[in-house]
């Protein structure tokens, strides 16, 4: 215990210094701000900053990247409630149950119970995450090389066969982007590969360039002409109507606590994440009520436990991401490639070698969702102006940010022409059905995937076997399998395309 | 009869044809090695043979099943990437001033409702917001305006 309580204040004494609030209030504030815009999810937001956060401390980095990973889920209830129209993937389910409030002029009800409903998710999920991280990094120090690689290989087969629409597409593209990922000279060798005489890829494609490009220019490529703005109705938003009944209050406790549980659970599976568990916390609601009837024409619970739930799951997300390395999806691929891109290894290590960024990272979580909490209700004033303003000013100003950003990390032009590629790649593969977040979590992964994988077969003298015969390894090893069957197996049942329920893109 | 699920058939020979290059550019490059003691070609080449397959599993199927084409937004794409490729090919020859007013005003012809003084305005106050806060803030060394070629 009094260790633990040396790890809060370490973790204090990182998130509470002056600039690295200031960095995390600039994370929550343009995550809220990109939550309620429609159009830009919180991955494409973090994949265009992320260029510009190269050149801050690690530590706060990670605070504004994950302010925003976090703030989204605070803004897109907002255009959720108000205007039917989700800011944000995680954020549709509230339309339906918080529109039919709104229209009932008890909107500002809606946004207050969401707003504490999503400040509670978030502590608890906070709370799980400073709890049992040191107990998973006990226990992930006694892994070797091979359970890594298993562990990996499981993380990414549930990934891209969990959410993405086609199990096989997924994994195909986690496989083109391990590919992708092996340019650059060779670890043990120090043989450049697939550098094709070009000096600017000895070091690989770097991350950025692959993050922007899939998902920065592809969205800006593909909303350019479809983003309309919104016409809010300004009256119903007012202090007053914030108050709720005392029936409000009474089915608030119990819808918070069951969507954060559900959010808490599938935050931290990799693959499923804050849209999931969003929808799973609504149709459970819906189940356990008395009166099934009420949902979808304003039940409040209808709107609590989902934004409950898409909180914690946000704040689960971090735990295998930061305490194994394994990130659960394509937005905590990008967080990972913070500490990558700034030479930090992830992983259990991580805890142990720097555990001023780990704690650094939780407690600013604190104060991230505090500053969420007071700031939500009275900036809606200003989201809602926002959504005045028309795209046509705002994807050349994303373009530049992108192209500067880029360009700043290395001084290289080179980077920027990566960026144009990897933007055509990403708008053929929307063309052509191919998810994209698994190739960024290929690619992330696949270098240490294959340092795993070399030293496992290394210190086994060339025996395929060690993945199997060691306990642990085979195990997961096993799941990987049994998920692989799944996939293919309601793949081959559904044949022509279902339509997937909720695409995790964050 | 109705046309097969070209779509699916182009991701798929598409799959093929890149885990066709990676295998043989890999093992023809770079040293394999063995089992025991890997060498760096035997991962790229193992990837490029399961992408073969994998792109099988998805091309075969296609041909048996129909489906829809998907229509690219041809200008949106084209303005965007050529923005992007103006602002690499500029950023270092004539300096960042130019290059985002390039940009701006390419990728601006991406949208239906074009007015050039429109986008000459943008991309000023984009210049100028770039140069405010990546020069002036932030104090990263790249040319304002220059002649390199």
């Amino acid at each position: 215990m009094n260790d633990l309580f040396a790890n809060f204040l370490l973790g204090l004494n990182t998130a509470l210094i002056p600039a690295n609030i200031g960095y995390c209030f600039i994370g929550v504030f343009l995550g809220m701000l990109v939550g309620v815009l429609p159009g830009i999810g919180a991955l494409a937001a973090i994949s265009m900053l992320f260029p510009i956060t190269f050149h801050l401390h690690p530590a706060s980095a990670l605070m504004m990247l994950a302010g925003i990973y976090y703030g989204t889920a605070y803004g897109g209830s907002t255009t959720s409630i108000l205007l039917n129209v989700p800011g944000d993937s995680s954020s549709s389910v509230a339309c339906l149950d918080g529109y039919p409030m709104s229209q009932q002029g008890r909107s500002g009800v809606a946004l207050l119970l969401t707003t504490l409903a999503s400040f509670f998710a978030a502590s608890c999920g906070i709370l799980i995450m400073m709890l049992f991280s040191p107990l998973i990094v006990n226990v992930a120090l006694k892994f070797g090389d091979a359970e890594y690689f298993s562990l990996m290989l499981l993380g990414l087969v549930a990934a891209s066969t969990i959410s993405s629409g086609s199990a096989i597409k997924g994994i195909a593209m986690v496989v083109v982007g391990i590919a992708i990922g092996t340019t650059g000279m060779d670890m043990y060798t120090g043989v450049p590969r697939f550098t094709f005489d070009m000096m600017e890829l000895w070091e690989g494609i770097t991350i950025v360039a692959v993050a922007t490009g899939l998902f920065g220019v592809t969205e800006v490529i593909t909303s350019v002409r479809t983003v309309k703005p919104g016409q809010v109705d300004r009256k119903s938003v007012s202090f007053r109507s914030m108050i709720p009944t005392r029936d409000d209050l009474r089915r608030f406790p119990k819808a918070a606590i069951r969507g954060t549980a559900v959010g808490a659970f599938f935050g931290t599976l990799p693959g499923t994440g804050p849209t999931i568990a969003s929808f799973m916390a609504y149709a459970l609601e819906k189940r356990v009520a008395k009166d099934p009837s009420r949902f979808g024409r304003g039940a409040v619970e209808g709107v609590i436990a989902p934004e409950a739930a898409n909180n914690a799951a946000d704040q689960t997300a971090f735990i295998p991401t930061m305490t194994l390395g394994i990130p659960g999806s394509a937005t905590m691929a990008l967080i990972l490639g913070v500490l990558i891109v700034h030479g930090i290894n992830p992983g259990p290590r991580l805890m142990m070698e720097k555990p001023e960024i780990f704690w650094g990272l939780v407690m600013s979580f604190w104060v991230g969702n505090i500053l969420l909490l007071i700031l939500n209700i009275p900036l809606i004033g200003i989201w809602i102006r926002l959504l005045q303003v028309p795209y046509t000013i705002l994807y050349p100003a994303i373009m530049m940010f992108v192209c500067i950003g880029v360009y700043s990390i290395n001084n290289s032009a080179f980077d920027v022409w990566l960026v144009v590629g990897f933007g055509a790649l990403g708008y053929a593969m929307r063309l052509l059905d191919f998810p994209p977040a698994p190739l960024i979590l290929g690619f992330v992964l696949g270098h240490m995937m294959e340092e795993h994988f070399r030293r496992a077969m290394i210190l086994s003298n060339g025996d395929f076997a060690t993945f199997v015969d060691r306990p642990i390894s085979g195990t997961i090893l096993a799941l990987t399998v049994a998920l692989l069957g799944w996939g293919v197996w309601s793949a081959l049942k559904a044949r022509r395309g279902i339509v997937t329920v909720a695409t995790e893109e964050a | 009869m109705l046309s097969p699920d070209y779509k699916d058939m182009i991701g798929g020979a598409l799959l093929i044809a890149f885990g066709v290059f990676c295998a043989s550019y890999a093992a023809t490059h770079y040293p394999l090695g063995t089992l025991q003691e890997m060498g760096p070609g035997l991962f790229p080449s193992a990837l490029g043979v399961v992408l073969v397959g994998i792109g099988l599993l998805i091309f075969v199927p296609a041909l048996f099943r129909t489906g829809t084409m998907p229509q690219p937004e041809w200008w949106p794409m084209i303005a965007v990437l050529a923005g992007g490729a103006f602002f690499a090919f500029a950023v270092e020859r004539l300096g960042i001033v130019p290059a985002v007013v390039g940009m701006t005003i390419i990728v601006r012809l991406a949208d239906d409702k074009f007015s050039p003084l429109g986008a000459l305005v943008l991309a000023a106050i984009l210049a100028l917001v770039a140069v405010l806060v990546f020069r002036v803030g932030l104090n990263m060394p790249f040319a304002i305006v220059t002649w390199r070629f």
